[in-house]
């Protein structure tokens, strides 16, 4: 499901003296089945940005235009909000404090209980879900605010799966989790990607972003700046993009001092760095 | 949402500029002469209308929304209207102003929508100056006012700094709740649930879909915050110094002045001429100036 941003600008509480310009004037174009990450400091826009893509926020000028709903800035012609977030799945910051049913199964259960289906298919779209997710059966019947903090995010990442959504938007999926938690994040949502997906990932990680995005775009102070591949980006950072470099370039830039010529756009993985470095030395 | 209390906005006027003590007492100084009711009706709706003009002018200045009072006096339309029944419905007491309308033998009389309509103003009042407070000043300003009101009850073994830093920290977190229930409604929103349309029963779900995170949350967050006071040692038995000083300034002898003129003409008008109407008291102040 494409999504196509024209002229959007977003400013929060308009006309008080403390509005603030969260987007400026950002022209993008997301294609179908794609695996994209929008990186940006804190306060850049990124959450802003979205939120307008299931019509959360209404732009103050522009448009957003996904599939073919149009999202513009008058309330009576934005209609059908709901099934545009059937289709745009989007997974909050810290989405474990969505949760309220009284247990796990039902809580992944409401999704699709508000999109009109009976209790048993909801209950078999829920148990679906919560296989994808990795949450086994023993867990249906337990109160959601018993389980771990990864245990939590997964569930309620399950909870925007049931929905089926062709487009899922994950913000900072991986924040406060620990190694582990974010291997089997980040493995679900290629796994998502491979069933044909759209993965969109706001993260802070770049070292995430370069391993598993195929494009980046960086947001700078509501500014659009950049968008290509991630190898691209990481080669060409600047300074007042305000970004962090990731681990494996910091290492690619320390070996290069020091006298060797690893070309950073040939690596994105740890692998990758290895059969460079041997390949430097004549060893491959 | 918030009956009573304006959203504070950060504009540099007069009105902001006053200390916090020195709002809170002229605060009470105008709202005194709201319950001043003189025997003639004209008399008290007219010298209400003045106030009200007055707290108007201080609205002004002070950039407060006049959309915000509006929005919340609508807000209250149930309330407004269970009292223009009560008052219908209830006898008056030596009614002066006639007969409105009978039934068989009840009877209204015009006293009942004038004790009314005098009820909705002095609302209005309240209203008014409750908006002008808390939209005016900081949260932290405010509970430093109260608590420096409460200090001499330390004498006695009062709590006042308990007292006064609860209500900083529930001040405190009202916008961060606000934000957290924003964030929440968008999550839930995100996975269908629909907060805007539907019957009764199926907004009372949503609503739940909201409050229970909601109370979630704000118990995980007063747990750390009390943590996190434990961990650095904090003790409410401790002196403790301020991180600003709040000097006074000419703005707060001047509004003083200004507050403490009208007052003292209400107060003057109320205890020498209670049964005068306007019309006389108006006719004698120029006798006397002659």
């Amino acid at each position: 499901m494409p999504i196509k941003v024209t002229g959007l600008t977003y400013i929060y509480g308009k006309k008080t003296p403390t509005a603030f310009k969260a987007l400026d004037d950002i022209n993008l174009e997301l294609n179908d089945h794609i695996f994209a990450a929008i990186v940006g400091e804190t306060g850049s826009g990124k959450s802003t940005l979205v939120q307008h893509f299931n019509g959360l926020l209404i732009p103050t000028e522009g448009t957003v235009l996904v599939d073919d709903f149009l999202i513009v800035n008058k309330k009576r012609k934005n209609k059908n909000m709901r099934d545009l977030r059937k289709k745009i799945g989007l997974v909050f910051q810290f989405p474990e404090y969505q949760l309220y049913e009284s247990t796990v199964i039902k809580d992944v259960m409401v999704g699709p209980k508000n999109f009109k289906a009976s209790d048993d298919e909801a209950r078999e779209i829920a148990q679906k879900a919560l296989a994808e997710v990795g949450i086994g059966e023993d867990f249906y019947e337990r109160s959601p605010f018993d389980l771990s903090g990864g245990e939590k995010r997964r569930i309620a990442i399950a909870g925007i799966l049931a929905l089926n959504p062709d487009v899922l938007v994950l913000d900072e999926p991986v924040a406060g989790l620990d190694p582990e938690g974010v291997e089997e994040i980040m493995g679900l949502l290629t796994r998502m990607y491979e069933a044909g997906k759209s993965i969109i990932l706001i993260s802070h990680n770049m070292d995430l972003v370069l391993q598993y995005a195929h494009e980046v775009y960086a947001l700078h102070q509501g500014k659009l700046i950049y968008e290509g591949t991630p190898k691209e980006l990481f080669s060409h950072i600047t300074d007042d993009m305000a970004l962090e470099i990731p681990t494996l370039y910091t290492m690619i830039n320390k070996l290069n001092e020091h006298g060797m010529h690893l070309d950073p756009l040939e690596v994105s993985t740890v692998e990758e760095l290895v059969s460079a470095i041997m390949k430097e030395r004549g060893l491959g | 949402m918030n009956i009573i209390f304006g959203r504070y906005t950060n504009y540099n006027s007069v009105v902001h500029r006053i200390d916090a003590r020195v709002k809170i007492a002229l605060l009470i100084l105008l709202i005194v002469p709201i319950f001043f009711r003189f025997s003639v009706p004209s008399t008290s709706i007219i010298m209400s209308v003045i106030l009200l003009i007055i707290f108007l002018f201080v609205i002004f200045i002070s950039k407060t929304k006049v959309r915000t009072i509006l929005r919340s006096i609508a807000s209250m339309w149930f309330l407004l209207v269970f009292l223009m029944i009560v008052y219908l419905l209830v006898p008056s007491t030596d009614p002066i102003m006639g007969v409105m309308f009978s039934v068989g033998n009840w009877t209204v009389y015009w006293d009942a929508l004038y004790d009314c309509l005098y009820i909705y103003l002095r609302l209005m009042l309240i209203i008014c100056i409750m908006m002008i407070l808390t939209s005016t000043t900081k949260n932290t300003d405010l509970t430093y006012g109260f608590e420096w009101y409460m200090a001499p009850l330390k004498v006695v073994k009062f709590p006042s700094h308990a007292i006064a830093m609860t209500l900083s920290i529930a001040l405190r977190f009202i916008p961060t709740i606000i934000e957290e229930s924003q964030r929440i409604l968008k999550a839930q929103e995100s996975r269908g649930i629909d907060f805007s349309h539907g019957g009764l029963g199926k907004r009372f779900m949503a609503i739940i879909a909201l409050i229970i995170p909601l109370f979630n949350s704000a118990f995980t967050r007063s747990d750390e915050l009390a943590h996190a006071m434990e961990a650095r040692g904090y003790d409410p038995k401790a002196k403790r110094s301020r991180y600003q000083k709040y000097p006074l300034h000419w703005v707060d002898l001047y509004a003083t002045i200004f507050v403490v003129a009208v007052f003292t003409v209400y107060l003057v008008l109320f205890i020498t001429n209670k049964d005068m109407s306007i019309v006389n008291l108006i006719a004698g102040y120029e006798l006397i100036s002659w």
